[in-house]
């Protein structure tokens, strides 16, 4: 679409900006300050009935994801945002390294089902800067699986300092969990009965209202603190009732602090980052932290991160302290829970349509294209992984390889 | 009916895209003369309303009031539908100091005590679980419409990062036309926006230079850091309470109730604001391949019927297994199946084998069949057909492969042959051939069309012989 279209436009409608996330979907209308609607990852697939989860790692690389992905737009469209989906252009808010598979079957639900105009693909970090007004921020956004940190220089992704870490929300819920099992116990409001809550069915139980548990009553101890909370007694159902132990209550991120086998803790992962960038860009970068994800909203994570991060760079036994020994850290928060701050800034960036169009697919090039989205729109994790040992030669931010290497190939062909 | 209910997953249609599909979940274009499923056709909301006031709301204004109800609220608490409940506060006991019927803060406000005979004034609460807006401090409203949907905390400051980048936005693109004109390479967009340098990778830029290239020339950066939101030094600690006793449960939000408003994620039953209630819409499908439309409700939402509406049901002769047969693996066995007639004219219909392709691209696997041979006709589908003709010997059909004749329905005997070592359901298929009259055209002129409908019968396990 030329610009000059553009410039003389129309009334603009604006964008749908969708976040599919392992657990919950975002969806929403851009210019607006919250999602519509926070669903849950999953539909219904007839004739049979059964819910079927989006991500669901057996459909994630076949052909049928086409058709879960096209029933789970469908409600969408129809139950949720209620529009006609061939007006509006669609923003999906993705996580840094997204698997190739899901957002070309994605893209083309979008094109060939609801024949969407335009879509763009857009990395969470990158938005969730737009919810701050400012370009400069290092982005720890904490997902289900994997944690994934990316500095951000005045707009610029630093993709050769970018790590991950599978410290996330799953870490958080596994350590509840176990928690739970060593020490919890579940009374049965009828007998009066109590039980481990290890007992086989009644960990099913808890596995049910795990969520709501760490929502309701769980926070991050921070690392001066010699108190411990009080227990809780949580209704799981209306016969059964879990006593959480005060430990469990505020243990439950710790987890995320601890170095795993091969395998960085928060907090390293973090200062790994930042050592990995220019050196005259980190004092900016660690006085802009900004965390994403549903479980930047537990009480005191901030708070827990920045004490862990000043001993961490501070240690004179740790290899952090030369470089980044003087740094402080400060934090961001966006105007958003923290669970919809990426969301958020889909739906800021959204509102441009001129800026919206320049990252966007059209349909028409997608059908060109032979329905596989353009390379410069990837950064597909295995293309990464080659990337990864290439040593960081100058300061400099690296292209996603897709565009090393065609820039490699036009040079040879030169 | 619950019977042929429980059948209808085991006889399943492909519909034109190939997909299997129950013949109850298909459409039929008249134009294009191919089953749809819900998979190729396009659905969209035709008419919004209010599922409990049944309210109907224009496009426009569904739209200005993001699909939800102006006069209905949802509980916020355990999500049923809200009941509006008036009081008539009498200006004489106002003007006392303490009534007794009326505790809530709103009735003393002098503006309803001024009225000379009594005010009406509402609130909410839910007969489910007994919440209502006076719970949480909401202040009776003199008209129930009065129950707003509350701004989102942070709605100033997105509308002043959206207005800021909407700006940003269109400087940066009036400069680049000024540069385009004058024969410079553009730059494309400054910094804030420029997504395309996430792929550029701005290779030889060193920080310094990309503080540049970003921002100076395209915009002041005052400006920019007027906008930009500070980092704190001291993020939030676990607030105090939380060591010193044990948390009330019941006054803290359940997930569900705190994603039922994402703006707001109440953290705390305090918070709970009535929700307004979501619109939902009658769809309106069109077939993908020539943009008829299929399937349209009436209008007035307390309707259930629909104005057109080309169903399958109404045009395929449907087939039902009439009833489980035994199955041996390795001898052949008869299957009964009836295929009735939904139209009210007598419909031809015959049998081919489905093409060795049709299985390749699945997994399913089909025991041999042998079909009946020839071609049938079905006795048209009315009640008054057999009072008017009994002209049942007219009606084609080779007799050694019909069991029986009823009323707009032929059973037929198939014989199916299960493979030895078959372990799942024993399935078969065949393309059932019906002739079409298109109702349309039948005013003009007698126009009819073979319509081939590809059916595949699950017929469940094998019976084992030994038991
Ligand atoms: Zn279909
Ligand atoms: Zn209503
Ligand atoms: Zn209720
Ligand atoms: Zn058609």
């Amino acid at each position: 679409m030329s610009t000059r279209r553009l410039a003389f436009s129309h009334h603009d409608k604006g964008s749908i900006v969708i976040e599919i996330g392992r657990m919950y979907t975002k969806v929403g209308l851009s210019g607006e300050p919250a999602p519509r609607h926070v669903i849950r990852s999953r539909v219904e697939m007839k004739p049979y009935g059964a819910l079927q989860d989006v991500w669901d790692p057996k459909y994630l690389h076949r052909e049928e994801l086409y058709l879960i992905l096209s029933r789970f737009l469908q409600n969408i469209y129809l139950k949720y945002l209620m529009v006609p989906s061939k007006d509006y252009r669609v923003l999906v808010v993705e996580p840094l390294l997204s698997p190739s598979h899901f957002r070309n079957t994605l893209a083309r639900a979008l094109f060939n089902h609801f024949s969407v105009p335009h879509v763009a693909f857009m990395p969470s970090p990158l938005l969730g800067t737009f919810s701050l007004g400012r370009q400069t921020a290092l982005v720890v956004d904490i997902g289900w699986l994997e944690t994934t940190v990316i500095p951000l220089y005045e707009g610029v992704p630093i993709m050769s300092a970018w790590q991950s870490t599978s410290c996330a929300a799953k870490t958080v819920h596994n350590t509840v969990m176990e928690c739970l099992i060593e020490t919890g116990a579940i009374t049965d409001t009828h007998t009066q009965e109590q039980n481990p809550a290890g007992t086989l069915g009644l960990k099913e139980l808890i596995q049910g209202s795990l969520e709501d548990i760490i929502v309701s009553t769980c926070a991050v101890r921070s690392m001066d603190c010699d108190r411990t909370p009080p227990e809780v007694s949580f209704p799981l159902s209306q016969q059964y009732t879990l006593c959480l132990p005060g430990p469990a209550r505020d243990a439950c991120a710790e987890g995320l602090f601890e170095e795993g086998e091969g395998d960085l803790s928060l907090p390293s992962a973090v200062l790994e980052s930042l050592l990995k960038c220019p050196c005259d860009c980190r004092r900016d970068l660690s006085e802009n932290v900004l965390v994403l994800g549903g479980i930047a909203s537990l009480p005191g994570l901030n708070y827990r991160l920045k004490q862990e991060l000043e001993r961490l760079a501070g240690d004179k036994n740790e290899r952090f302290s030369a470089k980044l020994g003087a740094l402080q850290f400060k934090f961001h928060q966006p105007p958003a829970h923290p669970s919809t701050a990426a969301w958020l800034g889909g739906s800021i960036f959204g509102t441009s349509e001129v800026a919206v169009l320049e990252r966007a697919v059209s349909k028409e090039k997608f059908r060109e294209m032979n329905q596989r989205l353009p390379d410069w729109t990837s950064c597909d994790p295995e293309q990464h992984e080659q990337l990864r040992p290439v040593p960081t030669r100058k300061l400099l931010p690296a292209a996603p390889s897709s565009l090393y290497k065609s820039t490699t190939k036009t040079q040879s062909a030169h | 009916m619950a019977l042929s209910l429980h059948y209808l997953k085991r006889v399943l249609y492909s519909c034109s895209c190939s997909q299997p599909a129950p013949l109850t979940d298909l459409y039929f274009c008249r134009h294009c003369k191919v089953a749809r499923c819900q998979d190729c056709v396009s659905i969209t909301v035709d008419t919004y309303f209010c599922p409990h006031c049944f309210e109907t709301v224009p496009v426009s204004e569904a739209k200005n009031r993001k699909n939800r109800c102006n006069h209905c609220f949802q509980c916020p608490r355990c999500s049923s539908t809200l009941t509006t409940r008036s009081i008539i506060v009498p200006s004489e006991v106002l003007a006392e100091q303490s009534p007794k019927k009326t505790e809530s803060p709103s009735s003393k406000s002098p503006s309803l005590a001024r009225s000379p005979g009594g005010t009406k004034s509402y609130y909410l609460s839910c007969t489910h679980c007994k919440w209502s807006t006076r719970d949480v401090g909401i202040k009776d409203k003199r008209s129930p419409i009065d129950f707003k949907d509350p701004l989102s905390p942070h709605q100033e400051r997105v509308s002043q990062l959206v207005s800021f980048y909407k700006e940003f936005s269109m400087r940066d693109q009036a400069e680049r036309e000024k540069a385009k004109k004058v024969g410079r390479r553009g730059r494309s967009y400054g910094g804030l926006l420029d997504t395309s340098k996430f792929v550029k990778g701005a290779s030889s830029d060193s920080p310094k230079q990309l503080r540049r290239a970003s921002l100076q020339g395209t915009w002041n950066k005052s400006v920019v850091n007027k906008v930009a939101t500070q980092s704190t030094d001291c993020p939030d600690q676990i607030p105090d309470g939380f060591y010193s006793g044990e948390p009330e449960l019941k006054k803290i939000a359940t997930l569900q109730q705190r994603l039922l408003d994402p703006a707001h994620q109440p953290a705390r039953v305090e918070q709970f604001t009535p929700r307004p209630l979501h619109l939902i819409g009658k769809k309106l499908l069109r077939c993908k391949g020539c943009d008829h439309i299929l399937l349209k409700a009436e209008i007035n939402p307390s309707s259930i019927r629909f104005k057109i509406q080309q169903i399958a049901l109404h045009t395929f002769p449907q087939i039902r297994i009439l009833k489980p047969p035994s199955l041996v693996a390795g001898a052949p066995c008869e299957v009964l199946l009836s295929v009735s007639n939904p139209v009210n004219h007598v419909v031809s219909i015959s049998f081919q084998q489905l093409e060795p392709s049709f299985t390749k691209g699945g997994k399913v696997s089909l025991a041999p069949v042998s079909l009946p041979k020839g071609s049938y006709q079905l006795s048209p589908n009315d009640d008054m057909g057999d009072l008017l003709d009994d002209s049942e010997e007219e009606l084609e059909g080779e007799k050694e492969f019909i069991h029986s004749r009823l009323l707009g329905k032929l059973v037929l005997k198939f014989n199916v042959a299960p493979e030895e070592g078959t372990t799942g359901e024993v399935k078969f298929g065949f393309v059932l051939s019906f002739d079409y009259k298109s109702t349309m055209e039948l005013e003009k002129q007698e126009s009819s069309c073979i319509v081939p409908a590809p059916v595949v019968v699950d017929l469940g396990k094998l019976t084992h012989s030994d038991d």
